[in-house]
């Protein structure tokens, strides 16, 4: 009985990578033959397709949001210097002294919101959406990712249900311990995008 | 009766026309998107937006997606473009594709539609080979396709990027890519009942 070439033997023919029996086979079938000839003609049907232009225009909105990131760039830098002008006149005159530590126990709710506020800029420095993952890390990714998506809803349904505050601090103890392994993983070597 | 000119229509010009436009953006206007002057940047955005549109509307499901990666990927320009070591029109359209495939793929893994939408591709009656008037049209068939799978197709056959590239850009392996490939074109082939023709 004479077996037919598959999908996955066509495609290796047509990319360069057929095997000599599937060769051998193509040059004796001509029903294989027809089938990789529709195989050039579907590709070339769909680089054939007619290029698309976008229904609205997006570049104002664009334009918008870089020019604000600018302006937010900037007075972050503005605000970083006049702090770091008023420390030095502050430890110049001597007030530093004048400062005393808080005596009242830290709170542990504000910490580990700080802790994951703190680690969701770490994230957003690294960039991740420039980078290019191996499947192993885009795996981790993911699944962290997912994780902090059901988390998410947790939340929401200690919101609902006016859940204790000692809960509440386990569920932000979990997003901070998932938010840090995100980073964990951002932070391997990756490939950027770009050449 | 007025001639009808395809690059008047919404939603379409002609690949000659982009080509046009895309060969107007020359190394001094590089220099000066890539110094971060706003107007050089506009270039650069009116001269990719059509490519960047139509490979992320070919992958994502719906035009809104598309829309979203277009803005995404051109504010992710605008924000790396000083970082961009390449010189030419042909260096910069390579780096531009491949931000926007990836802001794509990040898209329609984020998306919550896969499950129905493979469903629906389960679910897709196979037309009478004989019967050309229920032939589906290429772009109907592409949309039925998931979205894995209309992705790896359009950056595999059209785009031209290897498996390797597309494993590395989906976080999948190499035998993934392939298999979605020729899982997809089987498909393509039942739905679009093609006739032999040699």
């Amino acid at each position: 009985m004479l077996i037919h070439c598959t999908m996955d033997e066509l495609l290796a023919i047509r990319d360069g990578q057929g095997s000599q029996g599937a060769l051998r086979h193509l040059d004796e079938c001509d029903e294989c033959c027809n089938e990789l000839e529709l195989l050039h003609q579907r590709v070339a049907a769909l680089r054939a397709l007619p290029s698309l232009r976008p229904p609205r225009d997006r570049w104002s909105v664009v334009r918008d949001e870089v020019l604000a990131q600018r302006a937010r760039a900037r007075r972050r830098f503005g605000g970083w210097l006049t702090a770091a002008a008023a420390a030095s006149v502050a430890l110049a005159i001597g007030l530093g002294s004048l400062v005393t530590p808080a005596a009242q126990e830290p709170d542990p709710l504000s910490e580990l919101v700080s802790e994951a506020q703190m680690l969701e800029r770490a994230l957003r420095a690294m960039r991740p959406e420039t980078r290019v993952l191996t499947g192993r890390i885009a795996g981790a990714v993911a699944a962290l990712e997912d994780q902090l998506e059901l988390l998410d809803v947790r939340f929401e349904r200690a919101r609902v249900q006016r859940l204790s505050r000692e809960k509440v601090i386990v569920l932000w103890q979990e997003r901070v311990g998932l938010m840090d392994a995100l980073v964990n993983v951002h932070a391997r070597p990756v490939i950027l995008i770009g050449f | 009766m007025i001639p009808c000119d395809p690059r008047t229509l919404p939603g379409i010009y002609t690949s000659d026309m982009t080509n046009a436009v895309i060969a107007a953006i020359d190394d001094i206007a590089i220099q000066r998107a890539k110094a971060g002057d706003i107007n050089a940047l506009e270039r650069v955005y009116r001269a990719y937006e059509g490519m960047v549109y139509s490979m992320a509307r070919r992958i994502c499901p719906s035009p809104e997606d598309a829309e979203d990666v277009l803005q995404e990927t051109f504010l992710e320009v605008c924000r790396s473009m000083g970082a961009f070591r390449g010189s030419g029109d042909g260096s910069l359209t390579a780096w531009i594709k491949r931000l926007a495939a990836s802001k794509a793929l990040m898209k329609i893994r984020r998306g919550k539609y896969r499950r129905t939408e493979e469903l629906l591709e389960d679910a897709a009656p196979a037309p009478n080979q004989g019967d050309v008037s229920l032939r589906m049209d290429l772009e109907t068939v592409m949309q039925r396709l998931s979205s894995t799978a209309r992705a790896v197709v359009w950056l595999h056959d059209v785009e031209g990027y290897t498996h390797e590239d597309i494993a590395e850009l989906m976080g999948k392996s190499v035998s993934f890519s392939k298999s979605q490939l020729s899982r997809a074109h089987a498909r393509l082939r039942k739905w679009l009942g093609e006739e032999a023709v040699c």
